[in-house]
């Protein structure tokens, strides 16, 4: 048992007035809308059930996007004695803009970075969520990183001096325990992320102040086993953050790798969204399938 | 067994049927038919093999399907072009009521008297009264289908004293719940229980506006709320973090952690409610009492019935 | 029904209205309808041997006659049967292997995430007849693809028989009986979903409980009487089994059975093709033309389910985990019969009516159960309540094409509205990740449309039938082929060309 130390805890929780300004993952009312239009232009020419099935496939795709290149990130480590230098020339370029010279957040820019330390830091930036592209989105996650490992590494190492904030849990799955793991997975992080990790909406922020944002906890069938102890110690946006002792975040990590490579022995999963794809292809393939055949059955086709 | 029986001239019940030359089209059709015939031994056959070396859920699939829809595709082929199926009337008749029956009402008044019903009409009542009894008494045993809920549904496990223990039975630590944290949690001696299930939740020291008869009963910022959601009875298990926060993930009921739980969003019809927790020095967590109101969804008489 | 009679002519006569029944002519001689095998050395005999007995054969000559409509939504019915059927082959299979136990075990078998994992008898069979019984996971899925199918046909078949008016008298209680037949398949749906006690169909036994609680004064102790006891309890999976396979199969098989015997002694409906009239019925002879339809259908619908079962995961509980009454994960849903439920569930509003400290109307009573009851009453009495608006009383054997009563194809559509939306509502969670909305604003959006989308549908349908009735419709061709006349012997005659044909099918040329 190997417990994680939180180096400095208070700051993190922006004071109430604020809270919901900054929703960790927010998309601009255009792609929303763009997205949306597209969604009840479908609905028109489908149907309804129709858009169940489209929601279920195309929320596994669109969806995972995770995190699929920080496989490089496994096993990096803060090195003390990096360029601290290097890594504040390459912090002023890229992120001082939003987040404040000494990452105290700018208002209206970009949050704070205080308490995120080198895994938060990590996170963002192996998952492709910071920096976002001008005229992007910011903290989407994307298929690759925007920025080399060596520069990622800089980033890190420096944003951790001026913002400390958790070290980069050294998650090692292989060994893990994956029975212990599961029931840690469905006991704290299926309630959001669904029972087979395939992600899920938790709502939006706009309920309050009228943001027009939108919460998604997102797939992890790409997630590394690093960026998982990342999240899991820094609780990105509206995810809660978790203590676990290492063994514990090694074991959530190895089940959820074992879901990312377990067969699924009854065929086709349907982005293992339960019961809502699985009624759209009851009634899309199933029942249309026998309804044509009726239609055979009743008239001689080749007369 | 049609030994000894008669041979009728007439044989059979069938006629000779027309005999016309076959066509194109029915030997194509022909054609079809033995090719789906062949599919399907060779997708039994391919089944049995399966069986015997043990494939997958898929490859049985297909092939069972290939056997049933070769099957079914040859029947259907030979029916529309090998089978004489021409176009039939039948003729419908009136549904009404047959006329030989005597249903008028004179008749049946006079089988009403054969049956003494209209005269002994206060036997009739003790018929009804019997049968009733009867049905009443059979019906009774249901009641040992289940215990009647009585107190069970106003108490749960928690009360003064009881130490917080995680859902394996572990005491809980402050240290294990960092500021945007949250445990599910449970009276010690009874982990899992579904009635006595809380989260407890770390929201940082400052945040918190509870009414101010509770102000104590939630210590430098962790608070602790009833995990059975007031509306259906699912596990509010869904903190948003950012937005203090609690999801049902079963009906988006949501709930507000810094205001007492009070319900922003959703059907669910009343808060969450809290349960007083006191941090012990040693960093453990023990209820100062159990929850002030009935856990759960609503019931009838769900506010007349007090707390634990 | 048509009992053994005296002889084949007298109560099963095949002519034409108005015409002269002909004397016999051109009949072919004997009998063109042969008893199946009748040429074969040992069928005759055998229908002889059994027709010395029992004289069943007549019925069984006028039976095997019985003309059925050549119309593909006709099989809509059948198809729900047939799905019925490879439910109760593929649900006797499982229950061979499936324990309706409670009773907590702990789990020691191939699916290594589980191992050592607590869990109830009954969710650790379903692990072990999907995982170690060869042919149990396609079973188990095929059964659970051929539920969602059954009801996707009975709704289909009961939308085929509204928009068209089949319902009318004389057929107002079979409408009855269908409906009946579907509330069944949804109970069936609901406690098979609820058996393998994982995590998903725990959390859905655990809202059903909460909604009978919710039934006022009477709830919570006919929920504790239910279920055994206060939720969770280990007797419920038993209970829920023994509903399962037997009480609702059994309610199922003997109320088809008297829907089929309505339909036989009513005998069908038709489109009005040329030549149908209120009097006649126009179609395929039983046998053979459809009864080997009809297994071909029974035979493509099978394949269709095992195809589905074949390759499309479905319900995989060892993801979902057994039940623990503290866990629950999204997107939770039932399966999709039961969605427009759980659709009024999630966009109620919190209201409930609480009188002297006491509540009189918990939240979830009327969206669980009021709101439901009275959507369905009021299709399930739907002829009866047809009947007293427009006044007619008539007898209808010929059917309307849907636009033909513009007002009832409107109604229907504004119902399908409602349980769409409501469906969608149920869905709110998967849609919302899709779409990015949050899933509040998406339910505030269906909480609008539930109302205004069936008066939308209304008066759209009403407008298209309206339009489509005014302007006419296609003309339709003339029947070709063949037709079989049968005569006063109860020969049959053949009638070839077309002109012909229209002639003997009653004169009635394009309508």
């Amino acid at each position: 048992m190997r417990p994680l130390i939180f180096e400095e805890e208070s700051g993190i929780v922006p004071p109430r007035p604020q809270r919901a300004s900054r929703p960790a993952r927010r998309v601009p009312f255009s792609a929303r809308l763009a997205r949306s239009v597209a969604g009840l232009a479908v609905l028109a020419a489908l149907g309804g059930v129709a858009l169940l099935g489209l929601a279920g496939s195309g929320f596994a795709a669109g969806q995972s996007a995770g995190s699929g290149a920080s496989a490089a990130a496994s096993g990096v480590s803060v090195q003390s004695g990096a360029d601290l230098s290097a890594g504040r020339e390459l912090y002023m370029q890229t992120c001082a803009a939003c987040h404040g010279v000494q990452g105290q957040g700018v208002p209206r820019q970009g949050p704070t970075l205080q308490g995120q330390g080198a895994a938060g830091t990590a996170f963002a930036l192996y998952t492709g969520r910071m920096p976002f592209p001008e005229n992007g989105v910011p903290s989407q996650p994307r298929d690759k990183p925007i920025l080399t490992q060596a520069q990622i590494q800089l980033l890190v190492n420096y944003v951790a001096h001026i913002a400390p904030g958790p070290t980069i849990p050294p998650v090692d799955t292989s060994g893990a325990d994956i029975a212990a793991g599961r029931q840690l997975f469905i006991n704290n992080c299926a309630a959001c992320h669904g029972p087979d990790a395939a992600g899920g909406a938790i709502g939006g922020p706009g309920q309050q102040n009228g943001f027009p944002g939108v919460f998604i906890a997102p797939s992890l069938h790409s997630a590394t086993a690093q960026t998982i102890g990342e999240a899991v110690v820094t609780g990105p946006g509206p995810m809660p953050k978790f203590n676990f002792p290492l063994k514990q975040i090694d074991e959530i990590a190895a089940y959820i790798k074992y879901l990312q490579s377990a067969p699924s022995p009854g065929g086709d999963a349907l982005g293992g969204l339960g019961p809502v794809p699985e009624g759209y292809v009851a009634v899309a393939i199933g029942l249309v399938l026998i309804l044509l055949f009726a239609r055979l059955i009743s008239r001689r086709p080749l007369e | 067994m049609t030994a000894g029986m008669e041979r009728d001239p007439d044989r059979a019940y069938g006629g000779p049927r027309t005999v016309r030359p076959t066509t194109t089209t029915e030997r194509r059709a022909e054609v079809f038919v033995g090719l789906l015939f062949i599919a399907t031994i060779l997708a039994a056959l391919g089944l049995i093999v399966s069986y015997i070396i043990g494939a997958n859920t898929q490859v049985d699939g297909v092939l069972l399907a290939v056997a049933f829809a070769g099957l079914g595709g040859a029947i259907v082929v030979w029916v529309q072009y090998l089978m004489h199926t021409p176009t039939m009337i039948e003729a419908r008749h009136p549904i009404q009521p047959n006329p030989a029956a005597d249903v008028s009402p004179g008749q049946v008044a006079m089988r009403e008297a054969e049956s003494g019903f209209t005269r002994r009409r206060m036997l009739i009542g003790m018929l009804f009264a019997s049968v009733g009894g009867l049905v009443t008494a059979i019906a009774v045993p249901l009641f040992s289908l289940g215990p009647l809920p009585g107190r069970a549904l106003f108490v749960t496990k928690w009360k003064k004293g009881s130490r917080v223990v995680d859902v394996n039975g572990n005491l809980v630590h402050a240290s294990q719940i960092p500021i945007n944290g949250i445990m599910t949690v449970f009276p010690e001696g009874a982990p899992g229980d579904a009635m006595s299930q809380t989260v407890l939740l770390n929201v940082g020291p400052g945040l918190l506006q509870l009414p101010a008869d509770r102000a104590s009963w939630a210590p430098q910022g962790f608070v602790a709320y009833s995990k059975l959601c007031t509306h259906a009875g699912c596990p509010v298990g869904l903190f948003r973090a950012t937005e203090h926060d609690l999801m049902c993930p079963c009906h988006q009921s949501t709930f507000d952690v810094l205001d007492g739980a009070q319900v922003t969003f959703g059907p669910a019809p009343r808060p969450l409610p809290q349960l007083p927790i006191q941090l012990q020095p040693d960093g453990t967590f023990v209820a100062l009492g159990g929850f002030p109101e009935p856990v759960g969804p609503a019931f009838w008489n769900q506010t007349s019935g007090g707390g634990a | 029904m048509t009992g053994p009679g005296p002889a084949p002519g007298d109560n099963r006569v095949f002519h034409v209205e108005g015409e002269p029944v002909p004397r016999d002519a051109d009949a072919i001689e004997g009998d063109a309808l042969p008893v199946p095998g009748g040429q074969l050395p040992v069928v005759g005999p055998a229908v002889r041997f059994l027709d010395n007995r029992t004289g069943l054969v007549t019925f069984g000559r006028s039976a095997l006659e019985k003309v059925f409509p050549d119309h593909w939504t006709f099989l809509l019915g059948e198809i729900a049967a047939f799905s019925f059927i490879v439910l109760l082959i593929t649900g006797t299979y499982l229950t061979l292997f499936f324990r309706p136990d409670g009773t907590t075990t702990i789990y020691t078998g191939p699916y290594a995430p589980l191992d050592g994992t607590k869990m109830s008898a009954a969710f650790s069979s379903v692990l072990a007849l999907s995982f170690s019984v060869e042919g149990g996971l396609l079973a188990r899925q095929a059964h659970h693809w051929a539920a969602l199918l059954f009801i996707a046909a009975i709704v289909t078949h009961l939308t085929r028989i509204f928009l068209t008016g089949a319902f009318r008298r004389p057929r107002e209680l079979n409408w009855v009986i269908g409906f009946t037949l579907l509330l069944l398949a949804l109970a069936e749906g609901i406690t098979g979903y609820s058996l393998p006690d994982d995590l998903l169909s725990g959390t859905g036994l655990r809202i059903i409980y909460s909604i009978i609680m919710a039934i006022p004064f009477l709830g919570p102790w006919i929920a504790s009487l239910l279920f055994g006891g206060l939720f969770p309890t280990t007797a419920i999976i038993s209970r829920l089994f023994i509903v399962h396979v037997l009480l609702l199969p059994g309610a199922l098989i003997g109320l088809i059975s008297v829907h089929l015997l309505f339909v036989w002694i009513q005998k069908h409906t038709q489109y009005k093709i040329p030549g149908a009239t209120e009097h006649n019925v126009i179609g395929l002879s039983l046998w053979p033309g459809q009864a080997f339809r009809s297994i071909g259908a029974f035979l493509l619908t099978a394949a269709v389910i095992a195809l589905l079962g074949g390759l499309f995961e479905i319900n995989p509980v060892w993801i979902y985990g057994p039940y623990v009454p503290y866990a629950a994960a999204v997107p939770a849903q039932p399966d999709y019969y039961v969605g427009w439920l759980e659709g009024l569930v999630r966009m109620a509003p919190n209201w409930q009516l609480t009188l002297f400290g006491i509540t009189i109307l918990p939240e979830p009573f009327i969206p669980g159960l009021v709101v439901p009851g009275v959507l369905f009453t009021v299709l399930w009495i739907w002829p009866f309540i047809e009947a007293f608006i427009t006044g007619d009383r008539r007898e209808h054997n010929l059917l309307d094409w849907p636009w033909e009563a513009p007002w009832r194809a409107a109604t229907g559509a504004a119902f399908a509205t409602i349980f769409l939306v409501l469906l969608l509502e149920g869905a709110n969670d998967v849609l919302a990740a899709w779409l990015l909305i949050p899933v509040e604003n998406l339910t505030q959006f269906f909480r609008i449309m539930v109302f205004a989308g069936p008066v939308i549908a209304w008066i759209v349908t009403y407008r298209l039938a309206r339009a489509r009735l005014e302007h006419g419709t296609k003309p339709i061709e003339p029947r070709g082929g063949i037709a079989l006349r049968r005569n006063a012997t109860g020969g049959f005659e053949e009638v070839h060309d077309r002109a012909a044909v229209d002639a003997a099918l009653g004169g009635g040329g394009p309508k």
